[in-house]
């Protein structure tokens, strides 16, 4: 039987309740923490690395385990492969979806970014790489160290090598 | 328990645990590969060292601007899993006879240091370089299974047997560029076994290369190479090419050719080019044969007239029928009449280069020259332009204006001022020039060749102060002292290259002037006032910075000064200062005096 925690919010799932140990459209979901998701099987399917679960018949009654996934994480991936199949044609409002969904802090879109490489939704790994990718578009090297609070170690001499070839060894 | 529902909107950077180890390795690498902008990999590179090594692993494709700047050892060292290299050789002085054939860029330390290493490179571009056959052997032996895009551009010191072999081993080769390449021609073997054992081949390029070649040849390659969309080639009539246009059915692109005998109707009457065709070029083509481009001039995309017969009327007639022409070449017998035609036809045109035509009198044509109604016309009628080169009999500065006014996507302009035409109508050209680099914000490559007179030192000094992100400068007979080369340095903070010609400058104001630009890395002059010695130019000495000078004429040794006691203007004297981490170059000819590192 599908469960649901108190706040509902973790049955996202587009589709009905359904009994999963029929042949349902339904597919059940672990995080690492151990929270419980219930989705259509289409929305899980954008996961090629679910897909080739169900493919291979590897989904058992109990459903997918997904150690590497935490539940946070996982509650937003399954938002966008839901919003994705379920109006894939409509390109504006897929592309104000998509614009929100990754008006997130650097930290979870890079969590974001591991889980969907572990899942292999494509779409989404670069729709969250494009954006990081963006935000270092124009900046200086001391803006893009402070963005991502990267700490330079490199020494002076190593810096001025690098810079010197970026400006005339190498474009 | 639950775990909470994301957070949207983005959080006060105080959190401690974002440091940059908490990056995920496989997480950096993703996001640099969407990366491609060079100036955002440059920065970061220099984050930290990862960023540096990943960087270094996501990056496809390198160009070293210059091949005296870097080892190939060092390039290795850094981007060991490249996969596509450009080098760039001699001074463009080169294409213009000014540079002797042994001045260097030799291909053959590139290939001999990283063809073998380089173990995902499938791409490699060389352009103005001496490549031998030796060097082709060598990197087909080491990557020939793998090659995909070959270009020499402008290179020379290989024959049609390296070409042979390039065709027998390189069997992923999608793409084979050899335009004005200059190449001993043993034979015409190389494209035969190119047709039989390249089916990948997408383009290939031999355009304006003296090679034989045999309409078979080109029959077999049209039949094998299915995906073949781009031929350009060296001289074969054009009757001779039916049968290749009739199998060669997915062809868009083609130049090359020529009509041998113009005003042959019968001859050329059964040329049926391919429907898909959008790109042309055909040398010779006369007022006759321009016909042949009716069937497919409104789907024409690009169109180069430079190496025909045709009249300013026929350009007029033709152009007339092409509006979605993105590219166009001519030589200035297009007259401002036909530039009024493209004004009104050509909407959506993006680049433009009007080539100089025949000087020589009773070769001019009637209407032949371009002067500011022409270009103004244009700069009107073409909004989308973004690349001018053109060779004009007559200037004002209100066509340069005009071109600041409305061309506000130009990234080149490009303009030479002809001798022919005694009485410029409206010189100097300051304010028109400060004009269009006001206007034009995204110019990243700018030439002005003009005359004495044709620009002040007020004018130059516009140049420098509104020089904004223009890279590429080239300079011709502009500013009139010293003091207005100084002033031209002062305003150059992204000058990263600069060719100087034909100019009133000493020695010691170039040197000044050169320490005066931050960002330059490669200057070269030519025509200037040179000592015999070049010694002022060490006023510019310091590290990394070489100084290759090569001693004005001998006949000059023993002319008088001018009156201010300056040597005279010498036409033979150059220098070439680079900026450079391998210290002085090793193969440099006799000609060249290295004055720094000596």
């Amino acid at each position: 039987m599908a469960a649901t925690t108190a706040d509902g919010s973790k049955v996202v799932g587009g589709g009905e309740k359904s009994n999963v140990d029929e042949e349902s459209k339904m597919i059940t979901l672990f995080s690492s923490d151990g929270e419980r998701f219930e989705v259509t099987q289409e929305a899980a399917a954008m996961s090629q690395t679910i897909h080739h679960m169900m493919e291979d018949g590897c989904v058992d009654d109990e459903g997918v385990h997904l150690p590497n996934v935490g539940s946070s994480i996982l509650a937003m991936v399954i938002e966008y492969c839901n919003r994705h199949v379920a109006s894939p044609d409509e390109k504006e409002d897929i592309r104000s979806f998509d614009a929100g969904f990754v008006n997130v802090e650097h930290h979870t879109l890079f969590d974001i970014i591991r889980a969907a490489n572990y899942l292999d939704v494509k779409e989404l790994m670069d729709l969250c790489c494009q954006t990081v990718a963006d935000s270092i578009k124009s900046k200086s090297v001391e803006e893009i160290r402070e963005l991502f609070g990267i700490v330079n170690d490199f020494t002076p001499e190593e810096e001025a090598e690098i810079r010197k070839e970026n400006q005339w060894a190498f474009e | 328990m639950g775990g909470e529902a994301p957070e949207p909107g983005r959080l006060t950077r105080a959190l401690s645990i974002l440091d940059g180890s908490g990056v995920p390795e496989e997480a950096l690498h993703l996001v640099l590969a969407h990366v491609d902008d060079p100036r955002d990999r440059e920065a970061a590179s220099l984050a930290c060292r990862r960023w540096h090594r990943i960087d270094a692993l996501t990056r496809k494709h390198v160009t070293v601007p210059f091949c005296y700047a870097v080892s190939p050892a060092r390039l290795l060292a850094r981007f060991p899993s490249l996969e596509s290299l450009a080098v760039k050789g001699k001074p463009r002085a080169a294409m213009f006879g000014l540079i002797p054939d042994d001045w260097g860029a030799y291909a053959q330390p590139w290939v001999a240091h990283l063809a073998a290493p380089l173990e995902c490179l499938k791409a490699l571009h060389l352009r103005r370089m001496v490549v031998t056959d030796a060097d082709l052997d060598a990197l087909v032996r080491a990557r020939g299974h793998m090659l995909q895009e070959l270009k020499l551009d402008k290179c020379s010191g290989f024959s049609t047997d390296a070409l042979r072999l390039v065709a027998r081993s390189c069997r992923s080769l999608r793409t084979l560029f050899l335009e004005e390449c200059t190449i001993t021609d043993n034979g015409t073997e190389w494209l035969h076994d190119l047709a039989a054992n390249n089916p990948v081949l997408v383009t290939l390029n031999f355009y304006l290369t003296y090679l034989t070649v045999v309409p078979a040849d080109l029959e077999l390659l049209a039949r094998n190479c299915k995906s073949l969309i781009s031929l350009k080639i060296s001289d074969c009539d054009l009757s001779d090419l039916i049968g290749f246009f009739q199998i060669a059915t997915s062809l868009e692109e083609f130049a090359g050719a020529e009509i041998s005998e113009q005003g042959e109707l019968r001859k050329y009457a059964d040329v049926k080019l391919p429907s898909k065709l959008c790109s042309f070029g055909l040398t010779f083509m006369g007022t006759n044969e321009m016909h042949i481009i009716f069937p497919f001039s409104a789907v024409l995309k690009k169109l180069d007239l430079q190496y025909t017969f045709l009249t300013t009327e026929d350009h007029c007639q033709l152009i007339a029928k092409c509006p979605n022409l993105l590219v166009l070449a001519v030589r200035n017998v297009i007259g401002d009449r036909g530039l009024g035609i493209v004004a009104d036809t050509c909407k959506k045109l993006q680049r433009l280069r009007i080539e100089r035509g025949d000087d020589e009198p009773g070769m001019q044509e009637e209407e032949g020259g371009v002067s500011q109604v022409g270009l103004t016309a244009v700069a009107v009628g073409c909004r989308e332009l973004e690349s001018i080169a053109a060779y004009v009999s007559d200037i004002t500065n209100g066509a340069l204006e005009s071109i600041g006014t409305f061309c506000k996507n130009l990234y080149d302009f490009r303009i030479v001022l002809l001798d022919k035409q005694e009485r410029i109508t409206d010189l100097p050209l300051d304010n028109g020039v400060r004009e269009l680099l006001r206007g034009c914000t995204k110019l990243r490559r700018f030439a002005l060749y003009l005359r004495p007179g044709g620009l002040s030192d007020v004018g130059l000094s516009y140049i420098g102060q509104h020089s904004g992100t223009i890279q590429y400068m080239l300079l011709g007979n502009l500013g009139e002292t010293d003091g207005g080369l100084i002033s031209f340095a002062a305003g150059c903070r992204n000058l990263r290259k600069l060719e100087l010609r034909s100019c009133c400058f000493s020695e010691r104001a170039l040197a000044l002037a050169m320490l005066q630009m931050p960002s330059l890395r490669y200057v070269w002059v030519q025509g200037y006032r040179a000592s015999q010695t070049g010694g002022d130019l060490m006023l510019m000495a310091r590290p990394f910075w070489n100084i290759e000078f090569t001693p004005p004429s001998t006949e000059n040794a023993g002319r008088p000064m001018e009156e201010d006691g300056q040597p005279c203007i010498d036409r033979h004297a150059q220098v070439l200062a680079y900026c450079s981490l391998i210290g002085k170059r090793s193969d440099y000819p006799q000609s060249v005096v290295p004055l720094h590192p000596a």
